[in-house]
């Protein structure tokens, strides 16, 4: 009966198994850390949307003429999407230099007519490079714009300029 | 049993040889599960940093949403400076209150008006938190937050002040001021206003003299289509206009137009 090389062959075969086993674990843990960079940045992602609502909100309350005016007409005829008022902006460091990350606003006025009265704001916000976003979350918010009562259209509404509706997504 | 060349237990070498490939690798296992180890504690410090740096955030946010916090801004909790964070003391954290001037409608539309641009210097605060341990970055956030919203007296709150005596003559002027007021007495910042004339018996013209409509000149005179000018003597109404959280505001001033 010959054995010869047999202790050759039982080591490479524990040591594969080892290798397979240890090779698995390390996986787990890049998959968890890569993980747990994502949460990272869409923590970010998360603050700069807020971030660009607040900016939207804080114009809408003090100034009459945001979003600028929009002609009412049919929305059939108006295929360049003029019913929206969207802008970016960069939010700086204090040094007014770095760039800490971007935001995307769209203004939406379509239901700013009777009898809805209601403004929806959309703030995208991003980590990373325009061209490659490394992260992104949108948060989109229904702010009442109702002057009257909702019950009996006697002004003013207690609740005009609240929150009504925030919606919290993460889109990559 | 007795050892014979056909039933012999393993050689030296093969030993030998056997125990340094299975040392070897063993080293390799015992450092990919380091490594693996290495990357679990890593991972669980960015994903804990990163709930305790949006914890702070929130926790500012809320506080800023107090009209009084917001006036007082020294008033938070070690602002500013490291501080080891209550549920997770391994973490410290810094949260900067900063100022943050907006340009609105939207920096894209102002930056062709260099030197007289809509902004908004007193609405926002920019808000960072910082999360280290040991010395190193885990996680930082940026954000805005806006001014919270204050009581105003809906009939009261908004105030035309006139910069001269309300009684013109033809081609006469008055610079107007206006102004939103909180019942507490606080001028509520960053305010944009619109102007128009209400005509009672007499008319003439206003036009905002600022950007933000927050002065404007009256001048008893009429510019007709043609390019011609007209005096309409009387009583006349010079209206302010605003809008605050959503309220449409509006207060006016009565000017009389003499020959």
């Amino acid at each position: 009966m010959k054995r010869r090389g047999f202790m050759l062959v039982l080591s490479l075969m524990l040591l594969s198994l080892l290798l397979v086993a240890g090779l698995a674990f390390l996986e787990r843990r890049v998959s968890q850390q890569d993980g747990a960079r994502r949460a990272v940045l869409t923590a970010r992602a998360r603050a700069l949307a807020e971030a660009g609502i607040e900016d939207a909100l804080q114009k809408l309350y003090k100034d009459p003429n945001f979003p600028p005016p929009w002609e009412e007409r049919d929305l059939a005829q108006d295929p360049l999407n003029q019913h929206l008022f969207s802008y970016q902006e960069n939010l700086l460091d204090s040094d007014n230099v770095t760039v800490l990350g971007r935001y995307e606003v769209k203004i939406d006025h379509r239901t700013m007519r009777d009898p809805d009265y209601l403004m929806r704001i959309s703030a995208l916000g991003i980590v990373g490079s325009p061209d490659g976003p490394e992260a992104s979350v949108r948060i989109q918010v229904v702010v009442d714009m109702a002057t009257g009562n909702r019950s009996n259209d006697v002004p003013p509404n207690p609740a005009v300029g609240t929150i009504v509706e925030w919606h919290d997504e993460s889109a990559l | 049993m007795p050892f014979t060349s056909k039933n012999k237990a393993f050689g030296l070498p093969e030993v030998l040889v056997g125990l340094f490939i299975l040392l070897c690798g063993l080293g390799v296992v015992v450092q990919l599960f380091h490594s693996g180890l290495r990357y679990s504690a890593r991972t669980q410090r960015t994903a804990r940093g990163a709930m305790v740096a949006r914890k702070h955030l929130e926790r500012a946010r809320g506080w800023l949403h107090q009209t009084a916090n917001w006036d007082a801004m020294g008033g938070y909790p070690s602002l500013g400076a490291w501080v080891q964070d209550g549920d997770c003391p391994e973490y410290e954290v810094r949260v900067e209150l900063l100022p943050f001037t907006g340009l609105n409608p939207c920096s894209t539309f102002e930056s062709s008006q260099p030197g007289a641009q809509r902004s908004l210097t007193a609405s926002y605060k920019r808000l960072k938190v910082s999360v280290r341990q040991d010395g190193k970055a885990v996680c930082d956030l940026a954000s805005l937050v806006g001014e919270p919203r204050r009581t105003i007296d809906l009939a009261t709150a908004l105030q035309i002040t006139a910069a001269g005596p309300t009684t013109l003559t033809q081609n006469g002027t008055l610079n107007l001021s206006v102004q939103l007021k909180a019942t507490d007495g606080v001028v509520i910042q960053d305010q944009f206003f619109n102007w128009r004339v209400a005509q009672k018996t007499g008319n003439g013209t206003v036009v905002a003299l600022t950007r933000d409509g927050r002065t404007a000149l009256f001048t008893h005179k009429l510019l007709l289509s043609n390019g011609r000018t007209r005096f309409v003597n009387g009583q006349v109404f010079v209206k302010a206009m605003t809008r605050y959280f959503g309220q449409p505001l509006e207060s006016q001033i009565e000017l009389t137009l003499g020959p």
